[in-house]
């Protein structure tokens, strides 16, 4: 199947189905990929959000969406999804609901409750087969609570749990979890890692996976200004550096075959990522941590040697 | 510190005008006659309720600016509380300022430059001495009102965020110089507000009422041909 929607960016939907006003920070990467997301999916959507960042987004008597919305405990967002679409099908089932209101069930969450707290609830449902998209923003730490490291933390991050001390000058020591990896491993129809500054290959993502009925799972990077320590206006920026240096692979697997949809053609050096975010100062200053910098290239290395060839 | 709602304040310290016109964060209420409202703002701001009460002001992002280079405005505001009331001295609040500032892990250049602003803040504020001693008993129940319009809590509501408007957050403007713009879109498509909308002829038209002030779109305009200004439209 060819997708030909998607060539240049003149493209991109029009259509806004996210208004401005939110509460969410100045130049917010999830912010950014939901927007664009959006776009591809269409307006007949009904958000399932487990708590994170994006739950700011629509405080209560305000929402910018114009989809639905419905807000969750942070273990159970992919359980709220069963619920929501087993009801959608049981009342066109039963003619209470014309086939036309139809809605997508799309789960959002950050990468928290993604790889921690709703790991469990996010495999049932694809073990299960359910028919929904889970998006997640990746900002590689609990930002809404102040930025504490979570498993998707990448290693030598700094986090407002994992400083870096003389014990731990790397700051975090755990590696980062490999999320795609965990949902590929169900062989869920389609995974995906998409970045808000290749926007090209998100929405043709988002509109491969409408063909396909079943898990439909995203992983996106998204730049947090607050958390990573960059200003506001180098969100799209770092998640490009993320793409060009390899750290952030852009790649979606069918049934557990993966592709890589875009290869860098010259990965650029990691540093060049690290150096401009505060969350890796301290591999910087005030002496330059050479051996956990050419640890995070080596890690690089060894995956893209798998890839390129 | 004690910490927690504060139904009856002696002092409010508003960091932004644009909080005072806030239908839900309504940081007047409470104020008796002779409490003091602190605005940071180069200028007066008129609306009917200031009327009654005690106003100062101050352009604490101006100083922030001068002195930290950035709108970074928790020292001053800091600075600005501890003079007002009358009890704390400039060596205490600076000395705090250092402290606090020194657990964040913040470097010893950004740190001095956070006192030199305090410093500046405290000595350009009046003290007014302690305030609000007169207060009624605490209320017990906190009002939820319905705003009309403006806001109703209605869970049916779509897209209404669009009622606050967010383009207050702003320090800076991006402005879009239409002799260098080509109409790319670029900045359309990365603004992550959806606040950039493209006209008839693709050329993008800022929506300023809730732009705030990322920069996104200056960074990434290939030709430059996005200008930024200090904002003041809104104090």
């Amino acid at each position: 199947m060819s997708i030909i929607k998607y060539k240049t960016l003149k493209d991109v939907p029009k259509e806004e189905f996210l208004v401005p006003g939110t509460p969410l920070c100045a130049g917010c990467g999830a912010l950014q990929v939901m927007r664009l997301f959006h776009k591809a999916l269409g307006g007949d959507v009904v958000w399932v959000n487990a708590a994170g960042c994006v739950t700011l987004m629509a405080t209560f008597p305000y929402t910018p969406l114009k989809s639905s919305w419905f807000y969750i405990a942070m273990p159970s967002a992919p359980a709220g999804a069963q619920g929501i679409r087993d009801a959608l099908d049981i009342l066109i089932k039963k003619g209470k609901l014309d086939p036309t209101e139809n809605l997508k069930v799309v789960v959002v969450t950050g990468d928290g409750a993604a790889s921690d707290i709703g790991l469990q609830a996010t495999s049932g449902a694809i073990h299960r087969g359910l028919d929904f998209f889970y998006l997640c923003v990746d900002n590689e730490a609990y930002g809404n609570t102040g930025f504490q490291a979570s498993s998707s933390s990448p290693m030598g991050s700094g986090t407002a749990t994992t400083k870096p001390t003389h014990l731990y000058p790397a700051g975090n020591v755990l590696p980062k979890k490999d999320l795609f990896e965990i949902w590929r491993s169900h062989r869920p129809p389609y995974v995906a890692t998409i970045s808000p500054s290749h926007v090209i290959d998100m929405l043709r993502k988002v509109e491969k996976s409408l063909s396909f009925k079943g898990p439909k799972l995203f992983l996106a990077l998204s730049p947090c200004p607050t958390g990573w320590g960059a200003e506001t206006s180098e969100s799209v920026k770092l998640a490009k550096l993320a793409v060009e240096t390899g750290i952030w692979p852009l790649k979606e697997a069918v049934y557990g075959e993966v592709t890589h949809t875009y290869i860098p053609s010259k990965r650029k050096p990691v540093e060049d990522y690290l150096k401009v975010q505060r969350r890796f100062a301290h591999l910087f200053k005030p002496v330059k941590n050479e051996s956990i910098i050419a640890e995070i290239q080596k890690q690089v290395d060894e995956y893209w040697s798998k890839v390129e060839h | 510190m004690e910490r927690g709602h504060i139904f009856n304040p002696s002092y409010v310290l508003v960091t932004t005008p644009s909080l005072l016109f806030d239908m839900t964060v309504k940081p007047l209420e409470g104020m008796a006659e002779d409490s003091v409202l602190f605005v940071n703002s180069p200028k007066e701001v008129s609306i009917e309720q200031l009327k009654k009460i005690r106003v100062i002001y101050g352009d604490l992002t101006g100083l922030a600016l001068k002195y930290v280079g950035k709108d970074i405005l928790s020292a001053a505001m800091g600075a600005v509380a501890c003079k007002l009331s009358g009890l704390i001295s400039l060596q205490s609040t600076l000395g705090a300022v250092e402290e606090e500032l020194a657990e964040l892990g913040l470097e010893t250049d950004i740190i001095e430059k956070n006192v030199q602003l305090a410093k500046e803040c405290y000595l350009s504020t009046e003290s007014v001495g302690l305030r609000g001693l007169n207060h009624k008993p605490l209320h017990k129940v906190v009002e939820v009102r319905y705003l009309g319009e403006k806001g109703i809590p209605d869970l049916l509501s779509v897209g209404n965020t669009a009622l606050r408007k967010t383009g207050s957050w702003r320090v800076f403007k991006p402005i879009v110089d239409k002799n260098l713009c080509t109409a790319c879109s670029i900045c359309y498509i990365y603004c992550p507000e959806a606040c950039i909308s493209l006209d008839e002829r693709g050329y993008p038209v800022i929506n300023y009422d809730h732009c705030k002030g990322c920069l996104v779109c200056t960074t990434e305009c290939p030709r430059n041909a996005i200008r930024v200004e200090r904002e003041t439209a809104w104090s």
